[in-house]
Parts: structure tokens; sequence; C-alpha cells
């Protein structure tokens, strides 16, 4: 176990955890704004995926396969929330559970009808396959790519919840929706903004970490937990602490992964068990 | 609790389970035993999520898990240390109730989104475990076979027909077990916490130590259901423990109506015969459209049927459904 492996361990996990981030704040959104858990948030992560891999093999671009793919998942997450996700707010959180569950086994059935089950594999740009060397370290420029490109849309998000207008209604409706709603705000349609926009995150999270995985159809299942423990270990509705959560799981998936390759999701599991005994409300949320 | 529980027993509903157990005796006749038993065992694997969600209003994403640490147990106990079945099955359950009392105080620690989600985190979490450190005494995704199964006192366990009906028996104290622990104090405590935790903590009760004990139990009965499965097939499936499997927990405790004691039979028959229909009409491809329809009948029944097919058909044959007895 060389120094040089750690660093680019460590690089890849800080990668990895922006992106998780990324993805698990628009599934934090939804949550702290309408109190609907929507696990639909996978799909659109894996549909990105697949869409950003059918883009590449019709473009050959990889900048306008990311567009294409977000630009059809929020066409794709509208029409989910105008049919299902609408007669979900203000019910029971289990129904909410149950259904986009449901919702994103559907999806993943109709991924592996499309795609079929083989895992798929999509490659980056010829200028981001290079490697750079640092400190006797090789370290694949994808990874600080991924890395640039995730805070570059974190502080987006950021910029967009703290400083527009929308961002603010998003903020108070958080708190009291009924309230917002006697300003003469249609919260209906922040809601479907809010769900549109974070998956749309999800599909440019999925979109760019296409390079790094092998895409299967069950990708969807395994990001929603991540995120969840992103969520759990960051705490409900603080961004920043969703961004400390996702590195902190970023780095603990890469450096299991040194030790023990197939066990390294599961530390992340661990850890999220842990941050629910000794600290349930994460580390910067606030209920 | 002597006193509480001969109470319950005089007030349990003798014609539903002694009904089931006829039933399920005359099954074999027309189902492979195999498929009967898995009716079976499915259906109290519902009921004993169905025990958390129906009547604690605590939805679990997990509960394979305990299923297939039961399977597990009972399986790897064959193979490596006794014959005997009394002794494996028990190796089973107490491995299934170890793991529920140590995830419990993680799991419970928060109510609806976090239960469910962290439930099926820790069955990933096994499940990863099972699949490669442990693979050398799990068999990893490829499911482990009982090598070796010694007959118990005068019953020959390599008799399936006999084995059957030894199952059946057991089967039939659990339901006794199950309609216990809803008619005792427990059973009307956790119905109150689904209400209002706050209201019980103010009787005086813990509202965590109603939920763990809840989860023990329905640990244990899924545990059961999975050591003793296992112990009947001679195998124990990776698809035991596998995540994908909650779904289908899920469905046969919905489709049948939560909250009630005769919905996941019903359930699991629709399952078992779901199944059936489509590898018959599909072939081999069949397992793949498999989640996605469940989702799809999911998705319907939650949005349009929430009370489920027993309710609906008690419906149909009494002209109204007022509430299920034991709630």
């Amino acid at each position: 176990m060389d120094v040089t492996y750690i660093l680019q361990q460590t690089i890849l996990g800080l990668a990895i955890g922006l992106t998780f981030s990324m993805v698990a704040i628009g599934f934090s959104l939804t949550f702290g704004l309408s109190k609907v858990i929507n696990l639909a948030h996978g799909a659109f992560y894996a549909l990105g995926t697949y869409l950003t891999f059918a883009a590449m093999h019709l473009t050959n671009n990889f900048a306008l396969s990311l567009i294409i793919s977000t630009g059809s998942i929020g066409l794709v997450s509208l029409l989910v929330e105008k049919v299902l996700v609408n007669k979900l707010y203000g019910k029971d959180i289990d129904l909410s559970l149950i259904v986009t569950f449901s919702t994103l086994l559907v999806v993943s059935t109709l991924i592996k009808m499309v795609w079929g089950l083989d895992p798929k594999s999509v490659s980056p740009p010829q200028f981001l396959t290079t490697q750079i060397y640092l400190a006797g370290a090789t370290l694949p420029v994808y990874y600080l790519f991924l890395a640039t490109c995730s805070l570059i849309l974190f502080i987006f998000v950021w910029a967009v919840i703290n400083k527009t207008m929308l961002g603010r209604v998003i903020k108070a409706g958080s708190e009291d929706k009924d309230r917002v709603e006697t300003l003469g705000i249609n919260m209906g349609r922040v809601f479907t903004i809010n769900y549109v926009f974070g998956g749309m995150l999800a599909a440019l999270g999925g979109g760019l970490m296409a390079p790094l995985i092998s895409i299967e159809p069950s990708i969807g299942s395994r990001i929603i937990l991540l995120c969840f423990a992103v969520v759990v270990v960051g705490g409900m509705g603080s961004i920043f602490g969703t961004m400390l959560a996702g590195i902190i799981i970023g780095l603990s998936i890469s450096y299991v992964t040194m030790f023990n390759a197939p066990m390294s999701e599961a530390a992340a599991y661990l850890v999220m068990a842990i941050f629910l005994l000794i600290r349930p409300k994460g580390l910067l949320g606030t209920g | 609790m002597t006193v509480l529980e001969k109470k319950g027993i005089s007030r349990i509903e003798w014609p539903q389970i002694l009904g089931l157990t006829v039933f399920f005796a005359v099954l074999p006749l027309f189902l492979p035993k195999t498929l009967s038993m898995q009716i079976l065992f499915y259906a109290l694997l519902g009921l004993a999520f169905d025990l958390m969600y129906g009547y604690g209003n605590l939805l679990s994403f997990g509960h394979a898990l305990f299923f297939g640490v039961g399977a597990y147990g009972a399986a790897i106990t064959f193979n490596t240390i006794t014959g005997n079945p009394l002794v494996a099955i028990g190796v089973g359950l107490a491995l299934t109730v170890a793991v529920a009392a140590a995830i419990g105080p993680a799991a419970l620690r928060r109510r609806d989104p976090y239960f469910a989600l962290v439930m099926m985190a820790f069955n990933i979490f096994f499940y990863q475990l099972f699949v490669a450190p442990l693979a050398p005494w799990t068999g990893s995704d490829m499911g482990l076979t009982i090598r070796r199964m010694e007959s118990f006192w005068i019953i020959d366990f390599s008799n399936k027909t006999i084995l059957y009906y030894i199952m059946l028996a057991v089967a039939f104290l659990l339901m006794i077990l199950i309609k216990i622990f809803m008619k005792s104090k427990y059973g009307a405590l956790l119905i109150a916490t689904s209400e209002s935790e706050f209201k019980v903590e103010s009787l005086g009760y813990s509202s965590f130590k109603i939920k763990y004990l809840s989860l023990l139990f329905s640990a244990f009965l899924a545990g059961a259901s999975g050591a003793l499965f296992a112990t009947f097939l001679g195998y124990s499936a990776i698809d035991f423990i596998a995540p994908t499997f909650n779904i289908i927990i899920v469905f046969i405790a919905l489709i049948g109506g939560s909250g009630t004691f005769l919905g996941p039979f019903i359930g699991s028959f629709i399952y078992i015969a779901l199944t059936y229909l489509l590898t018959v009409t599909m072939g081999w491809h069949a397992s793949i459209y498999l989640d996605g329809l469940i989702g799809l009948i999911i998705i319907i029944v939650m949005m349009k049927f929430r009370g489920g097919l027993y309710r609906y058909l008690y419906q149909l044959a009494k002209g109204i459904y007022v509430r299920e007895p034991m709630r």
C-alpha cells in the first residue's frame, strides 16, 4: 500500500463523493419541500447514464450527450411528476415510499427491456482520458474533471437556493407551505419545478459518472440508497451538510475499496448506521 | 404476562387458523408440495412484514434480510456442524434474532423514511457480506445446497410428504403465536405507537421498547419461515437474502390487504400464480419482467385499492367491511 495509491484513491473518493452529493441534493430538496421521499430519483440517475451511453453511440460527443440526456430526463421527470408524484403530495410517507420504489423498479425493467442485461461502458473524450503526474502519483484527469464539474454544479445549486426568488420560495415552502401559498404563489408549480430540477441534476450526475462505472440496470436502486446515506449523514435540508457527507461517504467507499472491494458500498451503510446511532439529525441538520 | 397470554388465547379467531391449516393440508392434492410450501412460508414472511407495516405502520424494505439469515443459518449449520434439523433451525432462528437485535437500535431511531431505507441498507450490507467475504460458507450467488440431514427421533426427514406435514404443524404453531402476540398487550401497544408515539409514552410505556420487541418478533417469524423453507427445499437460494426480494414481500402483504391476517396468504397465492403464469407465457425471460410487473401492480393497488383484496372480497361477501377484528 504505497502513498501514491492512497493519494489516487483520495482524489477518486472526493470526485465520486461530490457527485453523490450532487445527486443527493435533488432527493433532499424534494423531501424538504414536498415531504415526498422520491425513490424514483435513482431511476432518473440510471436513465441519465443509459441515455448518455445511447447518445454517445449516436453523436460521439460527450458534452452533447450529457445535454441530450439531461434534457430528456427533464421531460421524463416532468411526466412522472404530472402522472404520479403529484397525487402523493400531502399523503402518508409510506405511500410515497412504496409508489416511488415501484416506479424505480418499473423503470429498471424498462431499461432491461431496451438495453438488455449486460453491462455497458462509456469512454470520455480524448483530452480527458490522459493522466497527470502529481508528487509521483498518476492521476487520471477524469477524476479531477468530475470533482470540478460537481463542485461548479454544487455552487450553482447553492446560488439558486440562496440567491434567487425561486430558491427563497423553495426554502420558505419547506418551512411552511400554507403560508407561502397565502402570498399568492402557486406551490404546485414550485413543486413541479423543484422535482424536475432534482431529476435533471440526478441525470447529469449519472451522465458524468458514466465513464467511471459499468452501466447496469441495477445502478438506480444502488445510487438511491447511497443518496439516502449521504442525506442521513449530512442532515435533511442542509446543502453544505450534504456536500460534506458526500465527501465522507465517497472517501469511505474509495478507502474500503483498497482493502476489500466487494464490501465498499456496505462501508457507506455502516457509516450511515453509526451516524444514526450517535447523531440522528445528521452533521448539519436542523430537525 | 401469562395471564395476558391466556386471555389472548381465548380471544383467538380459531376458524381462521384452522381453516388455513386444513386448506394447506389438502393443497398438495392440487399443487406440487414445494409450491404449496412456498405459498405458506412466503405468506408467513408477508405476515412478519405486515406485523411491522400493517399494525405498527413501520414500513420495512429489509425483511428479506431476516428470511435469508434464517435460511442460510440453518443451511450452514446443516453443512458444517450437525445434521440434526432441530439444532439447525434453532441456530437459524437465533442468528436472525441476533441480527435483528443488533440492527434494531440504529434502524428504529427514527420513523418512516428512515426505518424503511435503513432496513434496506442493512439488507444490502449483509447481502454483500454473504456474496463476497463469507463465500466459502454461503456458496456466494450460487446458493447453498444442504448436504446432510439426519432423521430425527422417528421422523424421516428425507420423505417430503412427512416433512410437509411437520412443517405445516410448525406453521400452525407460528400462526397461533402471531395471534397471541396481536392479542397481547404488546400487540395493542404496537398499534397505539403507530397512531401516536407521544401518547404511548405519556401512558408510561417506552415506545422504543415496544417497537424493538415487535421487530424482534417479526424477525423471529421471518427467520423461522426462512429456516423452515430452506430445510424443506434442502437448499438456500441467494434470492432469499437479495434486496430485490423485498418488493415481493411488499407485494405479498399489500395486494392481499395490509393489516389483515388472511391478506398475506391471498397475496402469496397471487404472487405464485403470477410467477407461474409469466413463466408459462414468456418462458425463461419471465424473471426479467417480473419486477416491473409487480411494481406496476403495486402502484395501481396503492393508488386505487389501498385496502387490498381481502377487504374487497370481505365487503363483497358481507356487504360491509368495518375493520379487521384483530385491529
